[in-house]
């Protein structure tokens, strides 16, 4: 839309469409456009097969005034070029409003037409109302089924409810949550405890407790799971830590909207923060587990060493009791790369993948386009990838967040002009459409 | 100058049969709907710019029956002469 066409290119496409030597049709073009300029010099009018009418028409003297000095002068008489295209070619050019009448209004139908407009606003507005309640919110919070529902006036018991539960979640399913940093950052606090219990074996009762301590410390320094700290704080989230989140998300995500899109975005950031909490609280009660079986087990083999002289009937039982405890800490980790893969990624995948936007009242489709692919023409596909949200491309609601599809998708590029192309034809096709 | 007078006067300063003449007039002519059926413009230098130009509907009045009517929308073709052109034509 509203691109020059230059004159190779246009040579380009004439040696194209006839398939004739470029140099031919750079020649050919040249002529025409000699010919008919001598022609109109001449005073002739040029009448051209399929294309139209050259025609000349003369303007008479009239007076002037010079805008600068405010001089008055005379515009001598001259003969200026109209051009009137052919029936053929006006007619293919206006394809897209082919069916279109002209329609004879009756005198009355002014006040039906205001009526008419009325009616159009408010339903406008309605969808908007609608809008801005559902969609911004199921957006961001896809995951979760409570916040989706919930009007915002609940929304601080219903924190409560989704944190309790997660609580009981990471309670119940602890540990089989564990994720798969627990390769990386367990490796160290296992081979901490397993030293320390190598060296400390007389004061193993203690020392299981200590270590306890540390690794419910621990994993709250190193880890980078947000600002889960122990076990007790999930039960009442600090209301600062919060909101920081919160804040920052926004600051760094939407600069500007409108307060229902803040609302959902403050669902999508809490919801965000609960299922850190619920990665979080599982891998800490992963670690108890763990790390109780690996005492176990080095109890076991310990006490087996030391009480091998002394009895070897409790020999046997206390090495089924370490293959147990060896074999239990396997299936658990068995089962935590499938729960893994349930958990993490789902949260992670979201967010390289696929990016999304907002349609403000100033920005629209085609700013959004601008942005993420450099040419405002790509709208179109984005509006392609949120039809079932989008039902006509002028009047989107203001707040309503759009996926915005990667640009391989559609093969979009920029620097290519027959991407560009494809792209203008689709919103041709869909404005001709509608 | 009719279109075949054109065509002739063409044929004769390339030196190129008249079906050839007309063959790349036609192709010109499908190149010139195609762009501007896309809203696009096609200038040639030292001529002037086509450019199809998008109409919006309006409402208009019969002067001699004094009726309303309600024009549709419409995309026209439009020809806008270069400088060198007028210039040449004064």
């Amino acid at each position: 839309m509203n691109i020059k066409m230059t004159f190779p290119e246009l040579v380009d496409a004439v040696s194209a469409a006839t398939q004739s030597p470029k140099r031919v049709s750079e020649i050919f073009l040249k002529e025409l456009f000699m010919t008919i300029a001598d022609a109109l010099r001449n005073g002739e009018n040029v009448k051209v097969r399929n294309l139209g009418l050259f025609k000349l028409t003369n303007v008479e003297a009239r007076k002037s005034v010079n805008v600068n000095t405010g001089e008055e002068m005379e515009i001598p008489s001259h003969r200026k070029v109209t051009f009137v295209p052919d029936k053929a070619l006006a007619d293919a050019i206006n394809t897209p409003f082919a069916s279109f009448d002209t329609v004879v209004l009756d005198d009355a139908l002014s006040e039906d037409e205001l009526k008419l407009m009325a009616k159009v606003e408010d339903f406008d507005e309605e969808y908007e109302a609608e809008n801005k309640e559902v969609k911004p919110i199921a957006e961001h919070v896809a995951e979760e089924n409570e916040p989706k529902v919930v009007p915002p006036v609940f929304r601080p018991r219903v924190i409560e409810e989704v944190q309790e539960e997660a609580l009981e979640e990471h309670q119940e399913e602890g540990p089989e949550e564990p994720v798969n940093d627990i390769g990386k950052e367990s490796e160290p606090t296992d081979a901490i405890s397993q030293e320390s219990d190598k060296i400390e074996n007389d004061e193993q009762i203690q020392q299981i407790k200590e270590e306890q301590v540390n690794i419910d410390e621990q994993p709250s320094v190193a880890s980078n799971i947000g600002s889960g700290t122990s076990e007790d704080e999930d039960y009442c989230i600090p209301e600062d830590d919060d909101e920081e989140y919160v804040n920052e998300s926004n600051d760094s995500e939407a600069p500007k909207h409108d307060g229902s899109f803040t609302r959902g975005f403050i669902w999508g950031a809490l919801t965000m923060f609960v299922l850190y909490l619920v990665v979080g609280g599982g891998y800490f009660l992963y670690q108890h587990v763990k790390n109780q079986e690996i005492i176990d087990t080095a109890l076991g083999v310990d006490s087996v060493v030391a009480e091998n002289d002394i009895a070897t009937l409790d020999d046997v039982d206390e090495v089924e009791e370490a293959d147990k405890a060896v074999k239990i800490s396997e299936s658990v980790e068995k089962v935590a790369p499938a729960s893994e893969a349930d958990a993490q990624p789902a949260v992670k995948a979201e967010r390289p993948t696929l990016r999304y936007d907002t349609v403000t009242s100033t920005k629209f489709l085609t700013k959004i386009a601008y942005k993420h692919y450099g040419n405002s023409d790509f709208w179109v596909y984005i509006y392609e990838e949120n039809r079932a949200k989008i039902k006509n491309p002028n009047t989107i609601a203001p707040g309503t967040v759009v996926v915005v599809p990667p640009a391989e998708k559609y093969g979009i590029d920029k620097n290519s002009k027959e991407s560009l192309r494809a792209a203008r034809k689709k919103i041709q096709e869909i404005e001709s459409g509608k | 100058m009719e279109s075949k007078a054109l065509i002739d006067e063409i044929a004769k300063k390339m030196e190129r049969s008249t079906e050839d003449i007309s063959k790349l007039l036609d192709g010109f002519v499908a190149t010139l709907e195609e762009r501007c059926g896309d809203l696009d413009s096609v200038a040639i230098p030292g001529f002037g710019t086509f450019e199809a130009k998008k109409k919006t509907e309006r409402v208009t009045v019969n002067p001699s029956t004094g009726k309303k009517m309600l024009v549709p929308p419409k995309i026209i073709l439009t020809f806008k002469p270069s400088a060198l052109l007028k210039s040449k034509l004064r």
